[in-house]
């Protein structure tokens, strides 16, 4: 009764603070089992859409929260199980094992689910996105005296926001990283710097001392010259005046 | 008035800062009577944290936060600490109070708490966290120390990767202070670098000791040269035989003789100078020009023997030495006589 009141209405009457944040069992218990059955729905807060039919940005909601659709999972082929889904710029494709959806009480399977990812570009050379869609369907079908059932599916549809800030932490490690390398770099062009300027000083002030010793070796050949000369004048003098007076005798 | 069963499946109690305050908490302090099922009032520091899971779960084991009112005393007349003692430990305020907008405009405060178990300022951090709010709507009013609160009590588990971030901080900064030890290195080796500089006088002694032996080494050498010089002589004089070209000779002897002495002086007088002030650097100029006036006048009396024949160079050579003994004569009394003497016997 209530339920039927919620639906009629149109618009949930609900304190602030409430959000659908619904668990797997939730989603196929509660509302994929009842659209299936066709029997009213404890709320109209799934629409039905086909979420082929547009990109994973363009589906009707809000991008940034989880939304929820009602589609119908049509067969390519009438024996053919595949799973890849077009649609305008890329295609879904399915990734993992399909989970089981158990009851949290009696451990008993309901439903299975399906988590696929969203490529732009055409298979098999698509680029990976961060869309994820979970597609929930029922484990068992129901019986045929049911009448004409068509194969709904549940789908979640988000953009993966962890896995995200990750890679943001990581650039941002990085560029440290490559900053605190910058550093080192300059720390050592700096050392080789001055290695270079000490290279330079050396030699200068080493040949400077050089040219000293070399004028040295200069001036001491000179000194015993003057010597040497002196010494050779005294003697020479006595020689040549005893010549003169040899001379003056023999003259007379 | 407000029922949780006519909450569909699938909802979920996630309130915003601004829900809480702006609607929950202003209605409890306005209608305090009022009952919310989905908020209901417990008294914070007579239970524990993990008690609170019982009280205000709604029966789901999918819950990870719990939301409650609390009422505020004052403990003692002047005090304003933050700390709240429970039967097994104490909740203890951390980081720095948030202010919660609605339409821009401030409707209260966030305090962040951690609870500890043992008792203050000792105690074992544990992983239960609360967001305490109250009602304000100055952001640099006085602290409120009684009244409705609501809390917000949750485990900290979602918030790891957060905890890992100081840490890479933590690795930043150690990399910053390596690159300023290895700056402080850079400038010890820099130190290093001027240590030559003291050793420049060391090196400088080393070349005058170089000097004294040098000196050593050629003071053998005059000998030989005196002995060559004695045997030489005789055979000049007897070559003499033309008066007149003697005479032409023994002027231009006398004057190189007096030109050589001079030099023969400075030289001296420049090496005294070395010798007393080895520091001296105007010194050390003045020898390199003396030398550089020296190394000219080789220059030029090497030219001249190559104009004439070889004997004649002899002749020059041995000219030299004889007019080293005439300027030496001409500096005695004596010797202006002797020369005047020899002369006059010339011309007879």
């Amino acid at each position: 009764m209530d339920n039927v009141k919620l639906v009629k209405n149109g618009v949930l009457r609900l304190p602030p603070g409430f959000r659908f944040h619904p668990t797997d069992e939730e989603l196929v218990v509660q509302y994929l089992k009842r659209k299936v059955c066709s029997s009213p729905l404890p709320a109209s807060i799934i629409p039905e859409f086909d979420v082929c039919r547009a990109d994973p940005w363009d589906l009707p909601g809000n991008l940034e929260k989880e939304r929820y659709f009602f589609s119908t999972r049509e067969a390519k082929y009438p024996n053919g199980n595949r799973s890849n889904r077009a649609t305008g710029s890329g295609y879904w494709k399915a990734t993992g094992i399909d989970k089981r959806v158990v009851t949290s009480r009696g451990n008993q399977i309901v439903g299975l689910k399906k988590t696929l990812v969203f490529y732009k570009g055409k298979p098999p050379h698509g680029s990976r996105t961060d869309w994820i869609m979970h597609e929930y369907r029922l484990s068992s079908s129901p019986p045929s005296s049911m009448g004409p059932t068509q194969n709904w599916v549940l789908c979640r549809i988000f953009l993966k926001k962890r896995a995200g800030n990750k890679n943001d932490d990581d650039d941002g490690d990085s560029r440290n990283l490559r900053h605190n390398n910058n550093n080192n770099s300059s720390d050592q062009i700096e050392i080789i710097t001055t290695d270079q300027t000490d290279d330079k000083t050396k030699p200068i002030f080493f040949d400077f001392m050089r040219k000293e010793r070399t004028t040295d070796l200069n001036l001491l050949p000179s000194s015993p010259s003057s010597d040497h000369a002196s010494s050779g004048v005294t003697t020479e003098i006595f020689s040549s005046s005893d010549e003169e007076t040899s001379s003056c005798n023999s003259f007379r | 008035m407000e029922s949780l069963a006519h909450i569909p499946p699938g909802y979920r109690f996630h309130p915003t800062d601004e829900e809480l305050v702006d609607y929950y908490l202003k209605n409890k302090v306005a209608f305090p009577g009022m009952q919310v099922d989905v908020i209901k009032d417990v008294d914070l520091y007579k239970i524990e944290p993990w008690d609170i899971q019982e009280l205000c779960g709604r029966g789901t084991g999918e819950e990870r936060e719990w939301y409650f009112f609390s009422h505020k005393d004052k403990k003692y007349p002047t005090g304003t600490r933050t700390n709240r003692a429970t039967g097994s430990g104490f909740w203890k305020a951390t980081g720095r109070d948030k202010a919660i907008y609605s339409k821009q405009e401030l409707v209260g405060m966030r305090k962040t708490l951690v609870f500890y178990k043992g008792r203050a300022p000792n105690g074992q951090k544990s992983d239960w966290i609360m967001h305490e709010y109250r009602l304000e709507t100055d952001e640099n009013g006085p602290p409120h120390e009684e009244g409705w609160v609501v809390c917000r009590a949750f485990k900290k588990k979602l918030t790891t990767m957060n905890y890992n971030n100081p840490r890479t901080m933590m690795g930043s900064s150690s990399g910053q202070e390596s690159n300023w030890f290895t700056q402080q290195m850079d400038v010890g080796n820099g130190n290093y670098y001027h240590l030559p500089d003291l050793e420049s006088p060391r090196m400088f002694q080393g070349s005058s000791s170089s000097s004294l032996s040098s000196l050593h080494q050629n003071d053998q050498d005059p000998y030989g040269v005196v002995l060559s010089t004695i045997n030489a002589t005789p055979t000049t004089i007897m070559q003499r035989d033309d008066g007149h070209v003697i005479t032409n000779d023994d002027d231009h002897m006398i004057m190189m003789n007096t030109s050589t002495g001079d030099h023969h002086q400075s030289g001296l007088l420049v090496n005294d100078d070395h010798n007393d002030q080895v520091m001296d650097w105007q010194t050390l100029d003045k020898f390199v020009a003396s030398q550089l006036i020296m190394s000219q006048e080789e220059e030029e009396v090497n030219k001249d023997p190559s104009d004439n024949s070889s004997n004649e160079t002899f002749h020059h050579l041995s000219e030299e030495q004889a007019a080293t003994m005439v300027s030496m004569n001409a500096s005695s009394s004596s010797s202006p006589c002797s020369f005047y003497s020899w002369a006059q016997n010339t011309h007879t």
